[in-house]
């Protein structure tokens, strides 16, 4: 997405572009002030998680005896935890999993979701009503009490943490994939594509699913803010990644007890995830707007 | 009469679906009622096969599902696996701090969304509307569990205003005591609920406030704010309550929590132990108790809208 995003700006800096789709949604999107500076925050922490081996100081796991829940210093500039571990260093490395489990959780949320939606919404009838029944059963489950039993079972690899959210997420999705599919089904291209020859499946994938993407970026992309959070809170439980492991959520699960002596270790890591779901929430704002000008904004 | 008999009737099968799922999980967990003997010298197979066939273990899934659901329904939900007491004993002595403090904060959000939300949308594109459209993003984006860690550092631990945990003083049982106690954790509980709901109520209030009807109401001389609070809220709210109804679940995770960072004897605090400890009957009972919570929610929300709104009692599709 980034880098289509970075093409529609080289476009756009030329000028006679008002005619064209993607550039009046990068118009849209940038229109959005707020969306922007978060863009950029985002596109700096992820940055620094990706070159995180190279740029921080410390390993993750180094141990420094000499400052051990130390307030901010020079050799230390965020301080140290409990067992004298660079903070700034864990924060950086933490990103790593953090944004990463976000990401593929939903992207995972987001593949099922088209595939069971748009074969939903594309055979209709009785197919169809068994579909979404079956997705409505499912969010009257109380997710997040199951997923909380299945990560305390099962847990201590970030595999399973993407899993398990990717798996409570799609059905959102299905929902909306199915809506769009129902509507788009019945117009004329669809029909030009049959009448030409193409397949089910094609009509499926080269035209239906496309024409549906719209709406399901914007949700996935809200979804990785609700995704961080999630994967925050299973850590901190201690049913996430194991605790040994630099994650935003693991690094405040020790930090409650050092409140008194050492508040930062705590104020710190919550500080990023705030930050970094806020930004994430921004961004899907603006993408709302630039992709699907026509949907219900709800909360502006 | 008849639209709520529907919904109740509509009710029951997802229960019972839950049921199955829950069976499901505690069958597919790992560790199993005989685990304990697995390991044990002293335990031959052979009487691991004797107790397997006196627990029913080797019966048929269906078989063993349909005796669990019965004697599920005769209130045996099984012993739990850390005291051994019984699980319907050991959750409902928790229920009624949870119920407790999930009213709390329940009312606590109400009674913030309402005003933030219409003087959010009265004064729309104001400073006001701003500040609060930040402060409900900051609100909506922060973990649960740090907010809960700052409230209770700052306000109980460093500047004593509340109790830093527990639900009562040691001896004490007044229930002023109990409220001094009550108010941190049901307000960290319920600052996500107010950020949601306010920011519903708003953008919902901005949609009535441009409805025809709204002209109608001030063209026959109502005053502005009467027009607001008589006539556009009423319709506004109608969209809230569905929303109210599905943060319920949401508002049980929160309550897990909050009961765990301000030991709260509540389910929630309840059901953390319960995963720690691997007690597998007591996360079941508090999964089925927290699917009729759910289920509950929605129906109330569904009949709650349906008195609010004829349009979805008489059959026609809300507009």
């Amino acid at each position: 997405m980034i880098s289509s995003a970075v093409e529609e700006v080289a476009r756009c800096r030329g000028q006679a572009c008002r005619h064209d789709a993607a550039c009046r949604g990068w118009d849209r999107f940038r229109a959005h002030r707020p969306a922007i500076v978060a863009a950029a925050v985002m596109a700096t922490l992820a940055a620094l998680a990706a070159l995180a081996p190279w740029i921080t100081p410390y390993q993750p796991g180094a141990i420094d005896l000499h400052h051990v829940a130390a307030p901010p210093n020079p050799a230390h500039p965020l301080g140290t935890d409990e067992l004298g571990r660079d903070v700034l260093t864990r924060i950086v490395w933490g990103g790593r999993i953090s944004l990463a489990a976000g990401v593929s959780a939903m992207l995972i949320a987001a593949t099922v979701g088209i595939a069971y939606g748009a074969v939903s919404g594309f055979y209709g009838g009785l197919v169809d009503s068994l579909m979404m029944q079956a997705v409505d059963f499912l969010l009257s489950f109380p997710a997040i009490v199951v997923l909380l039993i299945l990560a305390s079972a099962y847990h201590g690899s970030v595999l399973n943490v993407i899993l398990y959210i990717g798996l409570f997420g799609w059905m959102g999705m299905a929902r909306l994939v199915r809506a769009q599919v129902l509507s788009l089904r019945e117009r004329d291209f669809v029909v030009a594509a049959r009448s030409l020859g193409a397949s089910n499946l094609r009509i499926l994938v080269r035209h239906l699913v496309p024409n549906a993407l719209a709406p399901v970026i914007v949700a996935t992309t809200l979804g990785v803010a609700g995704a961080m959070l999630i994967e925050a809170m299973l850590d901190f439980l201690g049913f996430g990644v194991s605790p040994d492991t630099p994650t935003w959520g693991n690094l405040m699960t020790n930090a409650e007890s050092y409140f008194t002596t050492a508040p930062l270790l705590a104020i710190t890591p919550g500080l990023v995830i705030t930050t970094a779901v806020v930004c994430v929430h921004f961004i899907g704002d603006a993408l709302r707007d630039a992709l699907d000008p026509y949907a219900n904004r709800s909360g502006r | 009469m008849r639209y709520a008999a529907g919904r109740i009737a509509q009710a029951a099968p997802a229960l019972i679906l839950i049921s199955v799922g829950a069976f499901a999980i505690m069958h597919l967990a790992p560790g199993g009622p005989t685990t304990a003997y697995t390991h044990n010298p002293l335990v031959s197979g052979q009487q691991i096969a004797v107790i397997r066939r006196s627990l029913g273990l080797d019966d048929p899934w269906p078989v063993q599902y349909l005796k669990w659901l019965s004697s599920l329904l005769q209130g045996n939900w099984g012993y739990s696996l850390v005291d051994g007491r019984p699980v319907l004993t050991v959750v409902l002595e928790r229920a009624p701090a949870t119920l407790l403090l999930m009213t709390a904060s329940f009312a606590i959000a109400l009674t913030g969304a309402l005003p933030l939300g219409v003087v959010a949308a009265v004064r729309k594109r104001s400073t006001l509307d701003h500040a609060l459209t930040f402060a409900s993003f900051f609100a909506w984006a922060m973990p649960v569990f740090w907010f809960g860690l700052m409230a209770q550092s700052v306000l109980a631990v460093h500047l004593h205003l509340f109790p830093v945990a527990g639900i009562h003083s040691t001896g004490a049982d007044d229930p002023l005591d109990l409220v001094h106690h009550l108010l941190l954790p049901a307000l960290v509980l319920s600052l996500g609920s107010i950020a949601s709901w306010s920011r519903f109520l708003r953008s919902s209030l901005l949609e009535v406030l441009s409805q025809p009807y709204m002209a109608t109401a001030r063209a026959k001389g109502n005053s502005e704010r009467r027009a607001t609070m008589r006539h556009a809220l009423r319709n506004a709210i109608v969209p809230l309550v569905p929303l109210i109804g599905l943060d319920i679940p949401h508002l049980f995770a929160g309550a897990v929590v909050t009961e765990t960072i301000f030991a709260w004897p509540g389910m929630g605090r309840l059901f953390f132990d319960s995963l720690v400890a691997r007690d597998y009957p007591v996360e079941m009972g508090l999964l089925m108790m927290t699917a009729a919570l759910v289920i509950a929610g929605n129906l109330t929300a569904d009949l709650a809208n349906a008195a609010l709104d004829p349009r979805i009692r008489l059959g026609a599709r809300p507009g």
